[in-house]
């Protein structure tokens, strides 16, 4: 199963908010959608979803037009909505059932999820009166509940503790290991990191980056050098051409051009009799890459 | 239609569950036991609006069957002589009488009897004139006798012309038959329909509020979210008013009188409409709440937040109050030209046809007519309410306006499209 959306584009007015996006989210793999405040991400989960109308381009779903052929879809939106007078277990029951499901199939579901969630003595609460974090629950029971052929978490990590995080994360890895197609927009690098396979960076509407994260990663060479010494290094590092060097304690963070010119760097150190304790190349973390992209703090 | 089906019985089980319904319908079923059970209670069933003392110190033969027959039905006579007059002062003082008349003899035996009425307002008596039409006849009458004339001449004196009321209208309703029956179902109306599609809109405006919405039209599209709502709700409003109609029909039968319900000496007897009338009405209902349900569910889905709803909401609330004001001027004219000409616009239809039905003699095209006008007016309002629920239902920080329905209504796209209505940033922020 695959979500195929092709030269996407979206505007009010003059302002072109979509600028002719493309990307492929299949079965099993988690799509990182990154980018800014303002970046376009909730406007093209919205527009995918058919909330909104698109000016351009198109959203297939193996092949077909979306919105006809549309699948079952989990989806978590950016402002989070539940009924606040209504209890737990109505609301989701009543959400369930016009995805299609049977009460009783329903039911059983939402106590499934309730008891995977630590929320079980909750269900016939109203919702107002649960606490943030629980409510968070409900809607995460909301938009997966149905078991959904395809999963869209808006911003999913944001006001969550780091406890219910983690239970989210691994929430969400089960739904990859269940062979779900699922799209994930954020611009928290970290969670991105630990799922996402396939990313897409976007900046003021368009695409900055896209594609597998390792390959990504790949292009960018290893660039980043980790040096550690007991001597002091910044003397020798300052005569030489170099940028962004960092000092924490006893490491340097610096970036090189190329790997060759990293073994030059380890040969003068080794002739100059520096005695090192670390020597390590590495490729720049999404954070890193993302700064780049998007030229901007996050 | 599944989808329907499920928004349908959401919206009927929500709104039955309400504390506005229970208390609504407790309220209602109460009003009509205290209007139907406090008059039997404490009246004992009599219908006369008070007691008259009367003090006759003349010879003339006054007497409480001929005052009853000649002067007024609605009041119990009783006859009282002279030495007891300053105790029934004291009684009308109290309010427990309401007039006193004394009947003395004139100071000149030529001139006719003096009447004293003493009353606490003027108003309390209307019955003045025909009192002292009473009392002149009786006195020609006295005086006719007294000249000893043949009993043939007598009677040419003392003969009263006849009267014979020529009724151009015969069969006609009478105004005062139907007026408070209409008047009874107009008010119904008009609060049921301000109850339960009010209803509608704070119920929009509560998923948009609570963002729950944006959830909702991923799995259900707003048209069919929008139709269950209003069904939904408008069942559960025909379910309340069944019962408290049928409350009250079980009580009155209960009381066994089979009396008509009455408020004061005006009687609410919706039998007198007649069953055609009663059918018409319930057409009107129905298609009244759909028509202005759908408006105010339009109006509810402009809202950011449940406490604007009230000035969205204003300009239907003001249609709606209007074709209440217009329906009740029509009800002094039902036949008249504002009746006619105003039945036909849509919405004033349901109320003002209700009184041209109920209190004048429509034929039969002048009923079918605007119904039909009403009815596809309804599914019109329908289709261009639901495309701004559309279109409103995702938009937030922008205040409600007539000029901003009007540019959703003039949006093309089956979805939700901003574009043409938010190019501020107040509504793209949200957007992005």
């Amino acid at each position: 199963m695959t979500l195929e959306i092709r030269h996407l584009g979206k505007q009010y007015g003059e302002k072109k908010v979509v600028d002719d996006i493309s990307l492929t989210v299949r079965s099993g793999e988690a799509f990182g959608l990154l980018g800014g405040n303002g970046a376009g991400k909730t406007t093209t989960i919205r527009s995918v979803l058919g909330l909104l109308e698109h000016e351009h381009g198109e959203v297939l779903w193996n092949g077909k037009p979306f919105l006809t052929h549309r699948p079952s879809v989990g989806y978590l939106p950016e402002e989070r909505g539940l009924y606040p007078k209504e209890t737990v277990s109505e609301q989701l029951i009543y959400l369930a059932r016009l995805e299609g499901m049977k009460k009783t199939a329903a039911q059983s579901a939402l106590k499934r999820w309730l008891e995977r969630l630590g929320i079980a003595e909750h269900e016939h609460k109203r919702v107002e009166q649960l606490s943030k974090g629980n409510q968070q629950k409900v809607q995460i029971i909301s938009a997966l509940i149905h078991d959904p052929e395809l999963v869209i978490l808006d911003e999913p990590f944001s006001g969550l503790d780091p406890v219910n995080a983690d239970m989210l994360a691994s929430v969400v890895k089960e739904q990859i290991a269940k062979g779900k197609a699922l799209v994930f927009s954020s611009h928290q690098m970290m969670q991105v990191e630990q799922f996402c396979e396939q990313i897409c960076i976007l900046k003021r509407g368009r695409v900055q980056i896209d594609g597998r994260l390792s390959d990504i990663k790949r292009s960018y060479g290893r660039s980043n050098l980790i040096l550690r010494s007991e001597a002091d290094l910044t003397p020798f590092l300052d005569t030489r051409v170099l940028t962004d060097i960092r000092r924490d304690a006893q490491e340097w963070t610096l970036k090189v051009n190329s790997e060759a010119q990293a073994h030059e760097l380890m040969r003068e150190l080794g002739q100059a009799g520096v005695p090192m304790l670390k020597f390590e190349l590495k490729e720049p973390s999404l954070h890193e890459i993302f700064i780049e992209k998007v030229g901007e703090a996050v | 239609m599944r989808s329907f089906g499920i928004v349908f019985g959401y919206s009927f089980k929500e709104r039955i569950r309400s504390k506005s319904f229970l208390w609504m319908t407790v309220l209602l079923v109460a009003l009509i036991a205290a209007i139907v059970l406090i008059p039997r209670l404490t009246g004992g069933g009599t219908s006369t609006q008070g007691t008259v003392a009367v003090v006759n110190t003349t010879s003339l033969p006054v007497d409480a069957q001929g005052l009853e027959a000649s002067v007024s039905s609605l009041y119990e006579w009783k006859l009282v002589p002279e030495s007891e007059q300053a105790d029934q002062a004291k009684l009308l003082q109290n309010e427990d009488l309401s007039a006193i008349i004394a009947i003395a003899p004139a100071a000149e035996a030529s001139a006719a009897p003096q009447i004293t009425l003493s009353v606490n307002r003027q108003e309390d008596v209307p019955f003045a004139a025909d009192l002292s039409t009473y009392v002149e006849r009786l006195n020609i009458n006295e005086r006719v006798e007294a000249l000893g004339l043949p009993s043939e001449q007598a009677a040419s004196v003392t003969a009263r012309p006849s009267l014979e009321l020529n009724e151009l209208n015969a069969g006609g309703k009478s105004f005062a038959q139907t007026y408070m029956p209409v008047y009874a179902l107009l008010t119904l109306m008009f609060f049921m329909i301000y109850l339960f599609a009010g209803n509608v809109a704070t119920s929009v405006s509560v998923e948009k509020g609570s963002r729950i919405q944006e959830i909702l039209i991923t799995k259900v599209s707003p048209g069919q979210l929008l139709a269950g709502k209003v069904f939904g709700v408008g069942v559960a409003g025909i379910l309340q008013f069944a019962i408290i109609v049928s409350f009250g029909a079980l009580l009155m039968s209960f009381g066994g009188t089979g009396e008509a319900l009455s408020i004061g000496n005006l009687s609410i007897d919706l039998s007198i409409l007649g069953g055609q009338t009663l059918v018409v009405t319930a057409m009107l209902f129905i298609l009244g709440y759909f028509f202005y349900a759908t408006l105010f569910a339009a109006a509810g889905s402009m809202v950011s937040r449940s406490e604007e709803l009230s000035q969205a909401t204003m300009p239907v609330s003001m249609l709606l109050m209007a074709a209440f004001i217009v329906s009740m001027i029509a009800l002094g004219a039902p036949n008249g030209t504002l009746a006619v000409v105003s039945s036909y616009i849509p919405f004033l239809t349901p109320m003002v046809l209700l009184t041209r039905v109920g209190a004048g003699e429509p034929a039969l095209p002048d009923i079918v007519l605007p119904i039909v006008i009403l009815a596809v007016s309804t599914l019109l309002a329908g289709w261009l309410s639901a495309k701004v629920y559309r279109n409103g239902v995702l938009l937030y920080g922008q205040k409600p306006s007539l000029g901003m329905m009007l540019k959703m209504l003039g949006s093309t796209g089956k979805k939700a499209s901003r574009a043409k209505i938010s190019p501020s940033n107040t509504g793209a922020k949200d957007a992005i």
